[in-house]
């Protein structure tokens, strides 16, 4: 692999034992993907911040602090396994507060910023251009930053983000380079995608056949910030997919050639109406009593959480219902300012930053019920009862009504 | 005694030997392993049941999570781990937890090693030279 002068003096160890650690590892990392040399980053999005998953993490994190780790580079950071701002509310206790910190303070440390979102995208001072290689982790983001903004970043994993933002740098492989990005799998959608649900469940049932290879869909009208959102994270369950194309909706495939680059599809899936209806019967059908609605997977921006406050204000959620709404700390402080947070408090929910319903309920202890989300990601990792997808309209309504009433 | 050997990409190096545990059907860390024990806890999974702990996992490649990295890592430091790592396609996450926790890999085999090899068979890696030999159950 060839490196810059630059790069030998900081695997040299002339930039201290972190950062030379930090290249030690990209450079394994890219010999083994072939890369030719290393890219330097705008930005990267980090997560070791979920206490669930990370806890064995401390130990490596504070072996980096020991070593003076610093990113080189602006970074921001995932999700954690509670709001840390309204655990007790929440009735999450202090231990969990207390270990969710330990792993935050020592990012905190190495000047990564507490943004603690799923969607780097939305943070106002993440301002990333068409082009632009990064390194971010979460699996949704990473599909939705390649897709909808074509950003490029592979998909890394926290130690691979995060001492790529420790070098400035990530090997040159995969989905940094233009030949890479090309779609593999056609899917004709020959179906009417009616809501952002539908956008979320084709996501969840085409990921079944993808592995890695990125889809192409063809036949798709028109998707919105939030429709794009949704497929991210539902197909960022059940395939190892980093992009996506949408023919004549997203930035390269404009059309079906350039999606392929010129190539044929090597596989063909039919998303039909039929392929719809039985998904629904899975995962709308209902007519039940309503415990939890979780609105947020991935986190909102502003324009939805507007939306919400126009459909909550004046209402009061059922007796028995918790609704939580789930957005990034820097739009739940507008959302703050502008009233839209009191309206949600008004109504008896929740406006909740840092974390979502299935990172926090392990934190919340596992309740169990029924459920009602607006992404399938939600809804594949929950394990604690029944869980139905709709939009925003159908979640708020829910909580209102306090049932879930969806006919075949 | 049959032995097939497979030839691919040497991803880590190290030289192991176990009993295979293997799934055509994909597998989200995540999801579907419980972190403590190493079992698969997906119902209706081919290995549902089954642990990966001190096997061989012959896998087609990585997929879900990206934390999936760090639940290699963890289950490796839980002693519930897998001893080598067997992927047909090269995934970032699923190699750079392997990196971390220093489990011998190899990938992209000249033949599909989830068509070749079978739960129970015999196998052992080279990760440095990317051969892994195979011997199957039936001639243990």
């Amino acid at each position: 692999m060839y490196l810059t002068k630059e790069e030998e003096k900081m695997l040299d160890g002339e930039y201290g034992p972190a950062v030379q650690y930090a290249m030690k590892m990209l450079v394994k990392y890219g010999e083994i993907f072939d890369a030719e040399k290393m890219v330097e980053i705008k930005h990267a999005h980090i997560s070791c911040t979920t206490w669930t998953i990370e806890y064995l993490l401390a130990d490596w994190l504070e072996d980096l602090v020991k070593m003076g780790a610093k990113v080189r580079v602006p970074s921001s950071s995932m999700i954690t396994n509670i709001d840390i701002d309204q655990w007790q509310e929440l009735g999450i206790s202090k231990e969990w507060y207390d270990n969710q910190m330990k792993l935050l303070e020592k990012l905190k440390a190495m000047g990564i910023k507490m943004e603690l979102t799923c969607t780097p995208y939305f943070i106002p001072w993440v301002n990333l251009n068409f082009g632009d290689h990064v390194a971010w982790c979460e699996s949704s983001a990473i599909i939705y930053g390649n897709s909808a903004i074509g950003i490029r970043t592979n998909r890394e994993c926290c130690q691979s983000a995060l001492l790529a933002a420790i070098a400035g740098r990530t090997p040159e492989f995969g989905f940094h380079l233009k030949e890479n990005r090309k779609g593999k799998v056609l899917v004709n959608v020959k179906t009417k995608l009616k809501g952002s649900y539908d956008f979320s469940i084709m996501g969840y049932e085409i990921a079944q056949y993808l592995g890695l290879r990125t889809p192409v869909f063809k036949g798709v009208e028109r998707a919105s910030v939030l429709d794009l959102t949704v497929l991210s994270a539902a197909l960022s369950t059940r395939s190892g997919v980093t992009m996506f194309h949408i023919i004549g909706a997203t930035p390269e495939a404009k059309t079906e050639e350039e999606a392929f680059q010129g190539d044929k599809p090597e596989d063909k899936i039919d998303f039909t109406d039929e392929d719809l209806r039985k998904a629904h019967k899975q995962f709308r059908v209902g007519n039940e009593k309503v415990d939890y609605v979780y609105i947020g997977c991935p986190h909102l921006n502003m324009d939805n959480l507007k939306k919400i406050a126009n459909l909550l204000k004046g209402k009061k959620v059922a007796n028995g219902v918790k609704l939580i709404i789930g957005t990034l700390k820097a739009l739940k402080k507008i959302a703050a300012e502008e009233g839209i947070e009191q309206i949600i408090k008004d109504a008896g929910g929740y406006l909740i930053s840092d974390t979502c319903y299935v990172a926090m309920r392990h934190a919340l202890g596992y309740p169990s019920g029924t459920f009602v989300f607006n992404c399938m990601k939600q809804v594949y990792y929950l394990r604690e009862g029944k869980a139905y997808i709709g939009n925003i309209k159908e979640c708020i309504d829910a909580a209102i009504t306090g049932r879930w009433s969806v006919r075949e | 005694m049959r032995k097939i050997i497979l030839r691919g990409k040497p991803v880590i190096e190290g030289i192991v030997e176990g009993e295979a545990i293997v799934t055509k059907q994909r597998l989200n860390f995540l999801h579907d392993i419980n972190k403590e024990t190493g079992e698969i806890i997906l119902e209706g999974h081919e290995l549902y049941g089954k642990s990966v702990k001190d096997k061989i996992l012959v896998l087609p490649s990585g997929v879900g999570t990206v934390g999936l990295s760090t639940i290699l890592y963890t289950l490796i430091k839980n002693g519930v781990g897998p001893k080598g790592l067997i992927s047909q396609e090269l995934e970032t996450s699923l190699t750079f937890g392997a990196i971390l926790a220093n489990v011998p890999m190899v990938a992209q085999l000249d033949r599909n090693p989830v068509e070749v090899i079978e739960t129970g068979d015999l196998v052992k890696i080279d990760g440095s030279r990317g051969i892994v030999e195979i011997i199957k159950k039936e001639d243990k």
